[in-house]
Formats: structure tokens, C-alpha cells, sequence
């Protein structure tokens, strides 16, 4: 981390915002967003101006936007779709490499000097890529110094046309980036209540001093904010012998095969360079089809590809290859390729491999290098590694406390692929909240905890709507229980309410709600919420 | 097996014998199926009273489990909590609704619980697959699976000892074969309750017990859902 370190390689970004909608052929003047678990992970520019943001819940979001559409996140989708991009960009440079689907890059030493300069290769690009770019995609490039940056002016300063940032002038663009765009909250809101709230002063600071206080996660983030590259650049490439490969006999076009190769390979990959003291920081996937076509991506992570990581990588590239789209690029429309897709069409896949193509040494205990801990909690993480090669990582989660009053937020779920679970975890010990939530109901709780809660008519003796007061006082004894507009059951005991005034400093974010428990007719009893007047079925004390 | 008693066998006879033995005898192939099948019978720990309620006391490894009715879902929790003891792993296999303070509650680590979203149709075998490998409690939502995959899906979890708990959604399991225990819950009463006061403090569930390798029974339990409240 000397200064005679060598500036960040100059590097070409190409960015397809709001991919994940793209890829569902969504136009953003649509309100739409993609969620994952229940929570909002992108949205149409639409969507953004009504008040959604990524991390809300769906509710949550509808509430902001009711003629919101909802969709999936499908990860091998994303990739199918930006296949043809990438492949336009092979034409160019080979070295392309995925950042993830929508974004890719590659240093433009060479093919600069071949096109003429940067500006004209930008040129190239955007006109290699316009054809292929479904209709309602967007592109953005942009040329910076180092990966890290690059990104960040594909996705801010690109927007209206094609963004070059002379040599050297990239540190200064950083500095006026606010430290969120590290992309690391935990650092970020530290830095932000020391008072550093730009990139600019953050870098100022020693580089000895962040390592001492940051640990590593804080020395990668201090290069990036100093517009180095999160690894300095090396560029002896890896022995060849560490590349594994699978051969499929007979050949498969079965995605779950090919992912349970790949999670395979990922792992004897982890173990073979962990030995060797390396890791990887950019993945070669290689397969070769039967009928003698070999195709190759390579893909980049921000920092260690862990097995996990390379495992997805590859699966998501796998559906990208498997269920391919036609090869006429003006039939590229996301309405309307679904019905045509047809995995019998494409020839098997003869062999699959992993090429760890960039490596660097393995600073501190990599995740996913396993031994020196307990061989249960390996095993355990082993076969989490293949569950996650199969579904994709963000659908394996565990919980841990965080604290609240209503019984879906007392307890949050991160993805598994985050923490380590050979280890302790305080979080997810109860004493670990240990504010008192006023308002928070008391035990025990409910064993079912509905993710989308249903409506429900909470009605009185006289078939009046059952209200809850400002001041937490209930209009009327509740006595008749209604479902989803279904059968009238009758409420044999209740109790409460619980009032709930959350955010009450915040007019955009507060939230008033009542809570009760009501005993029915079958002796099952139930928690509900009201808000705005609208009772929902939250919880079942089953 | 040969007789002392009886007078000195024919060659043919003593070797016929020693044959005998070298199967059943003690180093042959008895000595080596007795520990196997053993292990094979081994118990995970269960609370008193539904020791009492399945007339063992414990879930055997590589059981299949049924959850039905009002009370199902804690009852379930409650069984896990025991089987899991300090060290066991459970995983959620598309029980979203499942409470994670309700589980905390009932004396199951959190740090050994593992939550997996509902697998696509086509997925959902290869995920189970892979978790009875390891995992000790396995507990599924509906599932659609064919019966010839269900068995074989039985086989690997008496190989590998994970216990699949299947918790029904609208009142009924959907698995195609039969299971080796199913707990029929239903709600029968609760206590802290009373007209706007108090708050739901314990209940009593009456548990039927009937399945595949289970004598039917049943038992009023009160251990539902009490839990101290400081």
C-alpha cells in the first residue's frame, strides 16, 4: 500500500440501469419493483418517484404506490438477457468480465490503442451494444481509473451520454461521492457519525491509522475511496493446474446437474487455493457443448469470490447459457421470449470448468476455506453452499434479533451467504436487544407470523367496524371475526389493544397501529393490527 | 448351533456348524448387524409428556413426521427444541409463516437454524436431499413429490438420521406416502385472556398420535405455549 503503488488500470464500464427490470421488460415510466423475500431489491425510476426504495417491505411499498407491479427476482433471467451484450462486447476485447448481469467492464489498455483512443473505443462499444439492448434498456459507459470507480461514473455521470474521466482526475471525482457508495453500511455509518461523510475524507485519513481501526474491510475500502483498486494489480496470471473441470457423460442440459457440478468444482476450487494461500477475484466459466462449441465468461466480484460466490456465478451464467435466447438479436423482446424458450433445443453440455483466472493472497481467514473449526458447522456450511448453488444465495437466510414491537420485526433475516456459522453470533441470542420496546407485546409469541397479511372485518355486537382511538381506547367489545370477506366466526375473548406509534418524528415514515388478541369460536387465537382503520390477520398463537 | 451334549459330530455336520457360527456368531455377521442396527434405533430426546404419548422415549433417527391442526405448529416447536438439544441444526424449507421468536421461545438455538425459501417444483427434492444430509430436523411446507421420489427420499433420511417434520397448511399433509408419526393437534382452551384484560398466557392442546410405526393414543397436554413473562 506503498505510494509508488501504480494507479488503478483505466477501465471501460458498461451499465444497463435498473437491469433486473429490463430483464422483465418493464419500461420506467411503469411503477414497478423486484422483490426478493418480501423486500423491494430494485425499481422502475417510476416507481422511485412515488416514494419505493429498495429495502422496503411489499407492503410497505404498495402502500406508497398502490398499481405497483411486483415481481420476482430471477438472477439466470438477468444473465440470459444480458448474454448478447456481453457476447457483442467479446467482438471488441476477450477480456470482458461480468460484474454482475446488467454491468460489465475491461481494462482498455489494448483495445484503446487498437480503436484509436478511448473516446473511440466508447464509440465502439455503444455502437456494439445499442442493437442488442432490449428496447427499454438503457446504456451507460463510462472510462475511469480502476473497477471500483468506473462503476460509480458509469452509474452517476453517464447518464445522459458516454462519460470519460482523463488519467488521474478520478480521485477527485471520488472525493465528493458520499461514503455509502462503498457499498459497506456497517463502515459507512461509523464514518458518518465520526463526522467523514465524503469519500474525499475518508481518504485523507493514514492508511495505517483505518487499518488499525478498520481492520481489512476498512483498508479495502480506504483504497477504493483513494481511487485505487481493491487489490493491487497483479498480473501474473494463476498456474493453469488449479482450473477444475466436470465432464458430464452423457451430456445435460439440466440446470440442477450442472449447478451441483459447479457448487462441486466452486468448493474443490476454495480448498485447492486456500491451501496454496490465494484466493480468487475473478472466475473464468467455461463449457463445452456437444456439438463442439466452447463458450467462456468471466466474471469479477467486489473483493474474494468465496466458493459460494463462484458457485452462483456459475449457476446463473449455466441458466444464462442452458435456456439461451434465439441468436437473432431483433427478437430480443422480454414479453415475448418466455414461450419460446425450450431447454430441449440446445445440445448438452459435455464440460463445465472453473478457471481461477485472477488470484491474489489470501489475506485473514477467507469464508468458505473450511478447517480449524467444528466439522459439524462445516458440514452444515458445506451443504448451505449447495442449497444456495441450487436457489441462489439471497433464498438461505438465518435470523438474528434486532428488536421491535410487532412479532414480524423483532427478528430479521440475513442472508446466510453474510455470516459465518462456525462461529458465535451473538445476534441471534434474545439478550441481544436489550433496549425495552415500549408497546411491545408480551409473551409468548405467535408461532405463525404471516408475510402478507390478510384483511380481516373486526365487527361489534351491532355489526359496527371496531375502531382503536388516537389516545389506544377500543370503540366496542369485538364479537365478530371475518376473513377475507369469508365466514363470520364469532370472537369468544379478547384482549388488549397494544397501541404502537412508530417513526412519530418522522411525517414520511411514522406509523400508528393497534394491536389485540382474540380468542375464536375453535379455540384458536390470533393477533390483529389495525391501521388507518383496516384490520389485518398478523400472527396465530398456533 | 451345535449342542454339547450330543455326541461328536460328522466332519460334514462340525463344518456345516462352524459355517453357522462364522454367519451368526458374535464375529460373524450378527456381531457386525447388532451395533448397526443399534445406531439405526437411536432416539432423539423428547419432552415427558409426549414421551408418554408415543409410548418411547424419543423420536427415532430417520423418522418422517406429520403437524396437523390447531396447536400443530407449537407443538412441533416444542418436540424440536428437545430434539435438537445444544447441537442439533433445523431448517426451514419453505415455512415462511414459521415465528422465529415463537421457536426462540420454545428453547430452539437460533444460532443452529437455517431458514431456505420454497424451491421451485423441480428444485425442491435436490434441496431436501442435500439437507437431511446433515441437518437434524428438517421441516417442510406443502410439497408436491412423486410417490417413487418421497420413498427414496425416506431412504436417505434413515441412512443419514434427519427427521422430516411436514406441517400442514390448511388441514391436511399433502405427502404422497404414509408417515411414520403424525401429531393431530386441536386447540382446546386457553387461560390469561379476559374481556380486554390480561394477555394469552398458556392453553391446553389435546394430542392424537397415529402414523405408520405409531399405536394410536392420545393425551391433553397443558405444556402448550405457558412461558414465564418477567
Amino acid at each position: 500500500m506503498s505510494e509508488r503503488e501504480p494507479a488503478a488500470l483505466r477501465t471501460l464500464v458498461l451499465h444497463c440501469p435498473d437491469w433486473p427490470l429490463v430483464s422483465w421488460g418493464i419500461p420506467g415510466d411503469e411503477p414497478a419493483a423486484v422483490l426478493v423475500a418480501n423486500r423491494v431489491v430494485a425499481t422502475s425510476a417510476a416507481a422511485r418517484s412515488e416514494g419505493v426504495s429498495v429495502g422496503q417491505r411489499r407492503r410497505e411499498a404498495q402502500g406508497r404506490c398502490p398499481d405497483l407491479a411486483l415481481l420476482d427476482r430471477d438472477r439466470g433471467r438477468e444473465v440470459r438477457f444480458f448474454e448478447p451484450i456481453v457476447a457483442a462486447l467479446e467482438d471488441l476485447t476477450p477480456r470482458v468480465e461480468v460484474f454482475e448481469p446488467g454491468t460489465l467492464g475491461f481494462p482498455t489498455r489494448g483495445p484503446a490503442r487498437y480503436f484509436g483512443g478511448e473516446s473511440a473505443l466508447v464509440g465502439q462499444v455503444v455502437e456494439a451494444a445499442r442493437p442488442v439492448v432490449p428496447s427499454r434498456g438503457r446504456l451507460q459507459v463510462a472510462v475511469a481509473d480502476g473497477g471500483f470507480a468506473t462503476r460509480l461514473a458509469a452509474a452517476l455521470l453517464a447518464v445522459e451520454r458516454p462519460c470519460l474521466l482523463a488519467e488521474g482526475s478520478t480521485p477527485a471525482f471520488l472525493a465528493d461521492q458520499s461514503v455509502n457508495v462503498l457499498g459497506m453500511p456497517e463502515l459507512s455509518s461509523v464514518l458518518e457519525r465520526l463526522g467523514l461523510r465524503s469519500l474525499g475524507q475518508f481518504a485523507a485519513l493514514d492508511a495505517g491509522d483505518v487499518v488499525g481501526r478498520f481492520g481489512r474491510e476498512g483498508a479495502v475500502a480506504h483504497r477504493l475511496a483513494r481511487g485505487f483498486d481493491d487489490h493491487p494489480p497483479d498480473l501474473r496470471r494463476p498456474a493453469p493446474e488449479l482450473t477444475v473441470e466436470q465432464v458430464f457423460e452423457p451430456p445435460t442440459n439440466r440446470l440442477d446437474v450442472c449447478a451441483h457440478a459447479a457448487w462441486e468444482l466452486a468448493e474443490s476450487l476454495g480448498s485447492t487455493l486456500g491451501a496454496a494461500g490465494l484466493a480468487c477475484v475473478r472466475v473464468g466459466i467455461e463449457v463445452e457443448s456437444s456439438d463442439g462449441h466452447t463458450a467462456m465468461r468471466l466474471w469479477r466480484h467486489g473483493g474474494v469470490l468465496t466458493p459460494a460466490v463462484m458457485a452462483e456465478r456459475a449457476r446463473w451464467q449455466l441458466e444464462g447459457w442452458i435456456r439461451a435466447l434465439p441468436s437473432n438479436p431483433a427478437a430480443i423482446d422480454p414479453a415475448a421470449i418466455d414461450s419460446a424458450l425450450s431447454p430441449d433445443d440446445v445440445h448438452g453440455l459435455v464440460r463445465l470448468r472453473l478457471i481461477p483466472d485472477e488470484v491474489v493472497p489470501a489475506v485473514g481467514r477467507q469464508l468458505g476455506l473450511w478447517g480449524g473449526r467444528s466439522e459439524r458447522a462445516d458440514e452444515i456450511t458445506r451443504v448451505v453452499g449447495r442449497v444456495q448453488a441450487l436457489l441462489g444465495s439471497d433464498s438461505v437466510t438465518v435470523p438474528e434479533w434486532r428488536g421491535g414491537r410487532g412479532p414480524s420485526e423483532q427478528l430479521v433475516l440475513v442472508p446466510a451467504a453474510a455470516v459465518d456459522l462456525g462461529v458465535d453470533r451473538p445476534a441471534t441470542a434474545s439478550e441481544w436487544v436489550t433496549e425495552p420496546w415500549p408497546g411491545r407485546l408480551p409473551n409468548p409469541s405467535p408461532a405463525r407470523v404471516y408475510a402478507e397479511p390478510a384483511t380481516v372485518d373486526l365487527l361489534d355486537a351491532f355489526d359496527q367496524s371496531v375502531s382503536v382511538s388516537s389516545r389506544g381506547e377500543i370503540s366496542d367489545v369485538p364479537a365478530i371475526f371475518v376473513l377475507d370477506r369469508g365466514r363470520r366466526r364469532r370472537v369468544l375473548d379478547w384482549a388488549g389493544p397494544w397501541p404502537a406509534e412508530e417513526r412519530w418524528w418522522d411525517p414520511l415514515h411514522q406509523r400508528r397501529r393497534a394491536r389485540i388478541q382474540v380468542i375464536l369460536d375453535d379455540q384458536s387465537a390470533h393477533l390483529l393490527v389495525v391501521e388507518h382503520g383496516q384490520w389485518f390477520l398478523e400472527a396465530t398463537y398456533d | 448351533m451345535p449342542v454339547p451334549a450330543e455326541p461328536t459330530p460328522t466332519s460334514s455336520e462340525a463344518l456345516a456348524a462352524e459355517r453357522i457360527e462364522a454367519l451368526l456368531g458374535s464375529k460373524g455377521l450378527i456381531g457386525k448387524i447388532a451395533p448397526l442396527s443399534r445406531s439405526s434405533a437411536a432416539l432423539y430426546p423428547v419432552p415427558e409428556d409426549l414421551a408418554a404419548l408415543l409410548g418411547r422415549n424419543g423420536i427415532p433417527k430417520g423418522w418422517q413426521l406429520g403437524f396437523v391442526g390447531g396447536g400443530a405448529w407449537t407443538t412441533a416447536m416444542r418436540l424440536w427444541a428437545s430434539m435438537l438439544g445444544n447441537d442439533g441444526w433445523l431448517a426451514l424449507v419453505g415455512v415462511a409463516d414459521l415465528g422465529l421468536a415463537a421457536l426462540a421461545e420454545q428453547g430452539v438455538r437460533l444460532d443452529r437454524v437455517v431458514v431456505i425459501e420454497p424451491p421451485p417444483g423441480d428444485l425442491w427434492l435436490p434441496v431436501v436431499d442435500a439437507l437431511v444430509e446433515t441437518f437434524t430436523v428438517v421441516a417442510v411446507g406443502p410439497a408436491r413429490v412423486s410417490r417413487a421420489h418421497a420413498r427414496r427420499l425416506t431412504s436417505r433420511c434413515r441412512d443419514q438420521g434427519a427427521v422430516i417434520s411436514h406441517l400442514a397448511e390448511s388441514g391436511t399433509l399433502t405427502w404422497p406416502e404414509p408417515l411414520d408419526c403424525v401429531f393431530d393437534c386441536t386447540s382446546a382452551s386457553w387461560s390469561g385472556v379476559d374481556a380486554g384484560s390480561g394477555h394469552l398466557r398458556g392453553r391446553k392442546v389435546e394430542i392424537a398420535v397415529r402414523g405408520r410405526r405409531q399405536a394410536p393414543s392420545r393425551v391433553l397436554s397443558s405444556a402448550g405455549l405457558a412461558v414465564a413473562t418477567p
